[in-house]
């Protein structure tokens, strides 16, 4: 039952400028398992997702010391492709947001940067993210069309295809419902379940119901550090610090 | 009664403004539309001028003014749309992009005819060897000057209306800078950047000042970009200065108008496509 570790993060540290967002975190994320995130607004859970892709890097004046592995190799190496890291660690953001182009020319974006351009490849690439992501059943006969044209919970799911479409390890789902209906949501929380037989699932959440149904390991994080880490069910059946429990029980957030 | 009185003192006058606007522009249209159809023909616009001017058509000035704006386009859209791309790409906002914009927004508001003088002295006097003294090379060159401060802010703008997130998408499944660039950043901005291309164009050609120093009267054909050569504005000028010809004159105003229309007209359609682009955010 135990899985490997795929991300082991070590005395994380991160500064905005003078401000510290995240304080010796550690942290092992487990291959194809999906971990949740949890905290109240402000707590670093965000920003410390987007250090496993090092999305991090695009802003000014943030500064990060400790390691990340991924696959026992630190991705805050010198010698590490930022292009490739980012291909084999996807991201899902909290709104959707499709390029104004084609549904097909979307989910073909990624594989178009990464060098394929046989027609029949990516046809097939952009039919398997698709189905991957529980959208093709819904846009198969209209890949033509613009994808703004969608809802809400299907650019999402687009989003979310996309993604798959570059072939990642690790998926990071930063708040991706936050912007949706319930029913949407109870379609992306569908959709990783079944995503999390084939990938490393990392979700940064504000609802502990969606932390509870989806994920199998739960880290709380508080004022940037993370706070307590274990099974799901252990964290919200047994946690062992009062700030977890109050949290959970929605005495503060 | 006297704030009811009053309101509507103040309607009427400001009516009144609002019709002054109208009749001054239907009364230069007019005016110019009614002197100057008598002249336009098609061998007025693709025939050499005879007799001085008073006779043939303004066909030369007609290709000096195209040749004038490419010189100017071809050395402003890069550079500009380039600076845009610097400034909203590759610089976080700062000392350095201040300094860019604020060079850009002053340049704007250097006077025409001091453009002309700068003009005359860098590419007539200083580069004479190099660009043929008064040509039309030195002239593009001048107003590509002129016209680069439009460039710059219209592409900046038409820029950093592409969202962020976009840009953020693009990165995050493993894009290059300049990937990203060339398949989000671009092709959102391309309206507007086009739109800015087309009024400066518009500007570039309805422009005497910058370039009355180095393009004369002249009846041929340019043979080179290093020869000299006429342009509609700076033979309008002359025609009517000297008196040579005031149909010919009446003329060149229209046709110089009936350009400058058609570019509006065609920088209203990309607006609205542009606008039709804005619709993601």
């Amino acid at each position: 039952m135990d899985s490997k570790n795929k991300i082991e993060v070590k005395d994380l540290n991160l500064w905005y400028a003078d401000k510290q967002a995240l304080k010796d975190n550690n942290l092992h994320i487990k291959e194809r398992k999906v971990t949740a995130l949890i905290g109240p607004s402000g707590c670093g859970k965000s920003t410390f997702v987007r250090c496993i892709n090092r999305m991090n890097d695009l802003i000014d004046g943030v500064r990060i010391t400790g390691s990340i592995l991924l696959d026992n190799k630190n991705i805050y190496d010198k010698d590490v492709d930022v292009v490739a890291l980012r291909k084999r660690v996807g991201m899902v953001f909290q709104r959707p947001n499709p390029f104004p182009m084609s549904i097909f020319d979307n989910i073909a974006y990624g594989p178009r940067i990464h060098g394929i351009k046989d027609k029949d490849s990516l046809r097939k690439i952009v039919e398997e993210s698709l189905v991957g992501a529980a959208l093709w059943d819904e846009v198969s006969d209209r890949l033509g069309t613009n994808a703004l044209d969608l809802s809400g919970g299907q650019q999402q799911r687009l989003c979310i295809a996309r993604s798959l479409a570059v072939k990642p390890e690790v998926i990071l789902f930063d708040e991706p419902c936050s912007a949706l209906d319930p029913i949407a949501t109870g379609k992306i929380e569908d959709l990783i379940h079944e995503l999390r037989k084939k990938y490393t699932i990392v979700i940064v959440t504000h609802n502990m119901q969606q932390a509870a149904r989806v994920s199998d390991f739960t880290g709380f994080f508080l004022l940037g550090k993370l706070l307590e880490f274990g099974k799901t069910r252990d964290i919200f059946e047994n946690p062992k610090k009062k700030e977890t429990e109050d949290y959970i029980t929605g005495r503060f957030g | 009664m006297l704030s009811k009185n009053a309101d509507r003192l103040a309607k009427i006058w400001l009516w009144l403004s609002a019709l002054v606007i109208i009749l001054v522009l239907l009364s230069v249209l007019g005016y110019v539309f009614i002197n100057g159809i008598g002249a336009i023909s098609v061998s007025f616009l693709l025939d050499m001028p005879q007799n001085n001017w008073r006779e043939g058509g303004i066909y030369p000035a007609i290709v000096g003014s195209l040749i004038v704006v490419f010189v100017a386009l071809a050395f402003a859209a890069p550079v500009g749309v380039g600076t845009a791309m610097y400034l909203t790409e590759f610089r976080t906002e700062g000392l350095v992009t201040r300094i860019i914009r604020t060079s850009s927004d002053a340049l704007n508001a250097v006077p025409s005819i001091v453009f002309g003088l700068f003009g005359l002295s860098l590419f007539v006097f200083y580069l004479g060897d190099y660009t043929g003294g008064p040509s039309l090379l030195s002239a593009g060159l001048t107003l590509g000057f002129m016209i680069l401060p439009t460039i710059i802010r219209t592409s900046e703008v038409a820029m950093r209306n592409v969202p962020y997130a976009e840009r953020m998408e693009s990165f995050g499944m493993g894009a290059s800078k300049l990937q990203t660039i060339r398949n989000i950043v671009l092709p959102g901005a391309v309206p507007g950047i086009a739109t800015g291309l087309i009024l400066s164009i518009g500007r570039a050609v309805g422009e005497t000042a910058p370039i009355i120093f180095m393009v004369a009267l002249n009846p041929t054909i340019p043979k080179s970009l290093f020869g000299s050569g006429n342009t509609l504005t700076t033979q309008l000028y002359y025609l009517s200065m000297e008196g040579i010809s005031m149909k010919v004159a009446f003329g060149t105003a229209l046709t110089l108008m009936l350009v400058i229309l058609t570019l509006n007209a065609i920088t209203r359609v990309f607006k609205k496509r542009l606008s039709r682009n804005l619709r993601r955010c």
